[in-house]
């Protein structure tokens, strides 16, 4: 499996009234994610799955996503938390999306690569930042391959 | 562009007028449609009136509706598989709501109703329906201006049916195909608080057509000797009945529903 973590793209941040699964992309997040989508598209990239937490920021940024998946994209609240099991479990395909939070895609990352959840704070997953791995959804037997931001996936756009 | 009625014709050239109460209120939002999707579960979830998954399903058309005129494609998938996961629950019901059925047939249909609300039920208690329904509620409201335009894609998409449905000679694949344009422009005029009502009489008559089809389908899968031969035959000659009838429904509306186009 090609397994692409994508950290959602700039938020409005938290204020009083706000509800947390309701804050929106700002404008210059949103900017910059679509060129994130057209760059992923232009490296060849289609998902067979595209999972997403259903909270509004990361919702938003699989919107730009959507063009890229070939099979299904699903909502799930197991994104919106601690990574589990039941996560892992859902993975499957040769290529899939997870688009999800800080701290958690961090903690899914050391997870599958060291098999340690501590381990996703070493890990620099900007905004917006994309993580690329391969090998089975299985803690420790996946390979990082790629760390890249949001600056660097836009300029594969161009 | 698409080609309708022998005109080049674009989605984007077209636009439907609002009420001005619906542009003065500055938002549709979600939430109605929402409430109407969780108060459905509820009753579907007690596996008693039939309406409960039908407005189950039909909330997630509303939904996805809604959707479309915001220009979110996220959601689309999940609310199908919601809807696919009622399906087989509402096909039984939908025979089973017919009168006069034979008391074997009857008795048999009840049987697969179980089952079929069965497997509804794992669908209700299924984390994924929960998480639909956190996402759809964090969605912000969709603004008029946006809605209008999408709305003469609506319109547009009907046209099209329409000129398929005269194409095919009223096949029944070209009604149905009819049917789900009109039903999402009528879902999206609600939305908008635009009228219905002729609208309403036309799709009630493209869905007894699917009604009746669907019925005979179901028939068919649950195998050809569950109910007398002549109960099928019934069927296909009312289905042969109301073909015409919402042909001419059809040809009648076509006009107004095509005067919905502002200027």
């Amino acid at each position: 499996m090609r397994l692409y973590l994508i950290r959602h793209a700039e938020a409005v941040p938290r204020r009083p009234g706000l509800k947390e699964e309701a804050r929106a992309l700002t404008q210059k997040g949103e900017r910059q994610f679509r060129a994130v989508g057209k760059g992923l598209r232009n490296s060849g990239v289609r998902f067979d799955q595209l999972y997403f937490s259903p909270w509004l920021r990361a919702a938003a940024t699989a919107e730009f996503l959507t063009p890229l998946v070939h099979g299904n994209a699903q909502s799930t609240l197991l994104l919106a938390q601690s990574p589990t099991e039941g996560l892992l479990s859902l993975l499957t395909g040769d290529c899939v999306g997870v688009v999800g939070h800080q701290p958690w895609l961090g903690e899914l990352l050391g997870w599958l690569v060291l098999e340690d959840l501590e381990a996703g704070s070493r890990f620099e997953f900007d905004k917006g930042g994309v993580a690329i791995l391969t090998g089975r959804p299985r803690p420790g037997a996946m390979t990082l391959c790629e760390l890249l931001g949001a600056d660097t996936l836009t300029r594969l756009n161009t | 562009m698409r080609n309708i009625a022998g005109s080049v014709f674009s989605y984007d050239s077209v636009r439907v007028g609002l009420p001005s109460c619906i542009v003065e209120a500055k938002t549709i939002p979600l939430d109605r449609w929402l409430r109407h999707l969780r108060h459905n579960l509820s009753i579907a979830r007690e596996c008693e009136d039939p309406e409960g998954v039908h407005q189950v399903r039909v909330a997630t058309r509303r939904i996805e509706t809604w959707l479309l005129l915001a220009g979110w494609h996220v959601y689309r998938d999940d609310l199908r598989w919601l809807r696919v996961e009622a399906s087989s629950a509402r096909d039984v019901d939908v025979l089973l709501l017919r009168a006069g059925l034979p008391k074997r047939l009857k008795d048999d249909l009840t049987d697969h109703r179980r089952t079929a609300y069965g497997e509804f039920l794992l669908a209700a208690e299924d984390p994924r329906l929960q998480a639909l329904i956190v996402g759809l509620g964090a969605l912000p409201p969709l603004a008029p201006t946006v809605a209008s335009t999408r709305m003469g894609r609506l319109l547009a998409k009907v046209l099209e049916r329409g000129k398929q449905v005269s194409e095919e000679q009223g096949s029944l694949e070209s009604l149905h195909g009819l049917r789900r344009a009109l039903r999402r422009l009528r879902y999206g005029l609600e939305l908008t608080g635009g009228s219905t009502a002729s609208l309403k009489r036309l799709q009630d008559a493209l869905g007894h057509i699917n009604d009746l089809a669907v019925a005979i389908r179901c028939l068919d899968d649950l195998g050809r000797g569950i109910a007398p031969a002549g109960f099928r035959a019934t069927l296909q000659s009312e289905l042969s009945a109301a073909r015409p009838v919402a042909l001419q429904l059809w040809s009648n509306e076509r006009d107004r529903i095509r005067l919905m186009v502002a200027p």
